[in-house]
């Protein structure tokens, strides 16, 4: 892995950056978080720094950073180390305690997670997405994503809908089940377990030809976080899996309409091998939402002013988040929607 | 102190930790923690922090997107991060854009697009430095070749001066003779002058049509011939980039564009189809002879597959060591083959990996030291960047074509300077900064 070291402090970083973009702070930019991070080791500055905490969390974690590094530095690995490694507020404990609650069991899950969305979603008991002929053995499964499920389910709708017709006789993992990328991301990785254990068993259980997800921060992180995260056991029951891992887009018979206007979901597009970067993050980036609230607005407004009147959007939380954000006349349109 | 500092601004100062180490920085190896970071909102903000400045006898070292190589952006003083200013107005009609300092040069290109514009200055920072940064280091980059550097794209700037005085040089017009040119001269100081408020740009038409030609050479003396060619044939292209066989070695590893060679020459061409057509067939003839390998395209994306290797060179030697010294010397024409020939010379000496590439049409080449932190290598890397720049000097050339002089050669001026020039720069320096608190350390030694 090539630690803060490699940086060469090119700013590249800067330009694909949305709170960078945004602030126009240098602790918000990938080069910044390096610099502080390289302090943090060397004893320079406290991990009880409350400053060295703000600037860590101005990130959405989108990771073009590291899609555009030139010199290769980690940074999706180096930051959410450091925010393990930064010693927790008040405020920060609270929000790890209800994050622990949440992900701690799938029943959890599914009756905290209906409620945390209420803001995005509005008030509504949104149907559980379900095949429209029944599961076929060694046929697919669909994990629509806590997002999908419960903040914008018109994509978890419209994602049933695709499966449908590309690979029909899907069966719904349950409600519940999680890929816990709120718990790398905050700091948390070492609770995966909890998560894993259920999908796990689920999947050994029910053993689908393979888990299809139309959200790609799922997607990303099951392939590319549990393997390096999940305990020996677990890591090993996990490595049968992890390829049998597929985004809806990339499902052969599905097809990813072009446009112009459209916002790509960064955790595909800065995933490893994914290809084009996305042209910027919507300023949603799952929990930095709720640590940032205002700055996470902007440049969701800020994107949106970029996209025009007509937006297709790829990630579910991007699309509840954009929706919301929208201007009336604006169209904001999940990419499987009809 | 800081806290008077405050109450005299609109916009924010930090002088939390945090801060003050992520703004210790650029893209130079240079590091220092500053007071305090100053974000003005206005030039009035400025003129307030220019004041202050010379009230307390603190520095004040201005700073745009922190991307300079040679520690320009960085100090101990009050670091004036000027990304607040950037305010942008177009005159489509004049082919004009009036630009606050803070303007990140690619967002401009992006809005200028729209209006089928373009500013010239390209500096390979194009996508997060900004105009201010541009402006105070005479930016350079491959389309100096055909355009010139930034000070030729600027028509006019607002600045506080060290006095405390705010100027206003320079006119809309594309022709103005009167006075002396101050804009020229706040261009290229590195902030040791004035802060630079407002930049009035010249604007050119986006050229409607590209050619690329990429050539392979056995060595670099037959692709120095070339250049020299090109640049006699009567066409001015548009960029004419020279890499080294060792630094293709490292890129062909990574990416096995099947492009080993010991030297390869990119040339590219702009302008109307027709005249591209015509203009892509004279550089490739002149570019053919002694070729080892030529491809030409007029298509866009073969085009960027033929940049790829140039492009992608920063990034192989970035992951090649520890750390990356990106050196910046400027020869006459003439002089390249010997310059090149020098470098390896000196990387033998002194035990270094010192690979070249840069811009071969103009002379201006970065010999790019791979850093690995072994014993005295600091001092080591001293004495060949010294010998290095002795050359250049001694063909006539400078010690810094586009990167500008900072702290990092800083010490090299008076090496490579004629002391009367020094001494006349001095003279400027005094009576526009009298109590030394702009960039103090930077350029003058």
């Amino acid at each position: 892995m090539r630690g803060t070291e490699a940086c060469v402090g090119c700013a590249l970083c800067q330009p694909v950056c949305p709170t960078f973009r945004e602030t126009r702070e240098e602790g918000a930019s990938a080069r910044g978080k390096a610099t502080l991070i390289e302090a943090l080791d060397a004893g320079e500055i406290d991990a009880g720094d409350p400053g060295l905490a703000a600037q860590l969390e101005l990130c959405t974690s989108c990771w073009a950073c590291e899609a555009a590094c030139p010199a290769g530095v980690a940074t999706r690995d180096l930051f959410i180390l450091a925010r393990e490694r930064r010693a927790p507020t008040l405020g920060e404990r609270l929000l790890r305690a209800v994050l622990s609650l949440v992900y701690s069991t799938p029943a959890m899950a599914r009756a905290l997670l209906w409620a945390v969305f209420l803001p995005l979603r509005g008030v509504s008991i949104p149907a559980r997405p379900e095949p429209a002929v029944s599961a076929a053995p060694g046929g697919d499964a669909m994990l629509a994503g806590c997002l999908a499920r419960w903040a914008a389910p018109e994509a978890a709708a419209a994602s049933a809908a695709t499966l449908d017709r590309a690979s029909p006789g899907w069966r719904p993992a349950p409600d519940g089940l999680c890929c816990g990328a709120p718990l790398v991301n905050n700091g948390l990785a070492a609770r995966l377990p909890t998560v894993a254990e259920p999908l796990l068993e689920w999947l050994e259980k029910n053993r689908p030809a393979r888990l299809v997800t139309p959200d790609a921060t799922c997607a990303a992180t099951l392939r590319h976080e549990w393997p390096g995260r999940l305990p020996g056991g677990l890591a090993e029951r996990w490595a049968v899996w992890r390829d049998k891992i597929v985004g809806l887009r990339e499902v052969e018979g599905v097809r990813f309409p072009e446009g112009d206007a459209v916002q790509t979901a960064c955790h595909r597009a800065h995933a490893p091998g994914g290809g084009e970067p996305s042209d910027s993050c919507c300023g949603f980036g799952g929990t930095f939402f709720v640590r940032n609230p205002r700055l996470a607005r902007r440049i969701g407004q800020a994107r949106l002013a970029e996209l025009g009147e007509d937006v297709m959007v790829e990630g579910p939380g991007c699309l509840a988040h954009l929706k919301r954000l929208a201007p009336e006349g604006t169209r904001v349109r999940f990419w499987a929607e009809e | 102190m800081i806290e008077a500092l405050r109450t005299r601004l609109r916009g924010a100062v930090a002088d939390d930790k945090a801060t003050l180490l992520s703004y210790s920085r650029d893209a130079s190896p240079e590091r220092a923690m500053p007071l305090a970071v100053a974000r003005p909102a206005h030039e009035e903000d400025v003129a307030s922090l220019v004041a202050w400045a010379r009230e307390t006898g603190t520095g004040l070292v201005p700073r745009g997107a922190g991307t300079g190589l040679s520690g320009g952006s960085v100090g101990s003083g009050v670091v004036v991060d000027l990304a607040g200013l950037d305010h942008l107005r177009l005159r489509a009609d004049d082919l004009v854009a009036t630009v606050g300092p803070g303007v990140v040069n690619g967002r401009l290109q992006d809005a200028l697009r729209q209006d089928g514009l373009f500013w010239p200055p390209d500096p390979s920072s194009r996508p997060a430095s900004t105009v201010g940064g541009n402006l105070a280091t005479n930016a350079g980059g491959p389309a100096c070749l055909k355009y010139g550097v930034t000070r030729h794209w600027v028509l006019g700037l607002r600045a506080v001066l060290g006095t405390g005085d705010v100027a206003a040089a320079g006119s809309l017009a594309m022709k103005d003779v009167a006075g002396y040119d101050l804009t020229g001269l706040m261009i290229g100081s590195e902030g040791t002058l004035g802060v630079i408020t407002e930049a009035t740009l010249r604007l050119l038409p986006l050229p409607p049509a590209r050619g690329t030609v990429l050539a392979t050479y056995d060595d670099p003396a037959a692709a120095a011939a070339a250049a020299h060619r090109v640049r006699t044939s009567g066409v001015v292209p548009e960029a004419l980039e020279f890499v080294d066989g060792p630094t293709l070695a490292c890129v062909e590893e990574t990416f096995s564009l099947g492009l080993e060679a010991g030297a390869l020459l990119l040339s590219e061409v702009a302008g109307h189809p027709e005249a591209v057509a015509g203009e892509l067939e004279t550089v490739a003839a002149a570019l053919a002879e002694g070729a080892t390998s030529i491809e030409t395209t007029t298509d866009p994306e073969e085009g960027a597959r033929l940049w790829r290797a140039r492009r992608a060179a920063f990034g192989t030697l970035a992951h090649r060591g520890k750390d990356l010294l990106v050196e910046d010397v400027s020869v006459p024409l003439s002089g390249l083959v010997s310059m090149v020939d020098r470098v390896s010379e000196v990387a033998a000496d002194h035990g270094l990996e010192i690979l070249v590439m840069g811009h071969a049409g103009d002379g201006n080449l970065h010999p790019q030291f791979v850093l690995r932190e072994g014993a005295d290598e600091a001092t080591r890397v001293e004495r060949a960047v010294e010998a290095i720049v002795d050359h250049a000097v001694s063909l006539g050339g400078s010690m810094t074509g586009e990167h500008g002089v900072g702290t990092v050669k800083s010490a090299l001026m008076r090496r490579a300077l004629d002391p009367g020039a020094l001494a006349a720069m001095r003279a400027v320096k005094a009576a526009l900064d009298p109590d030394g608190v702009l960039n103090p350390g930077k350029m003058l030694p």
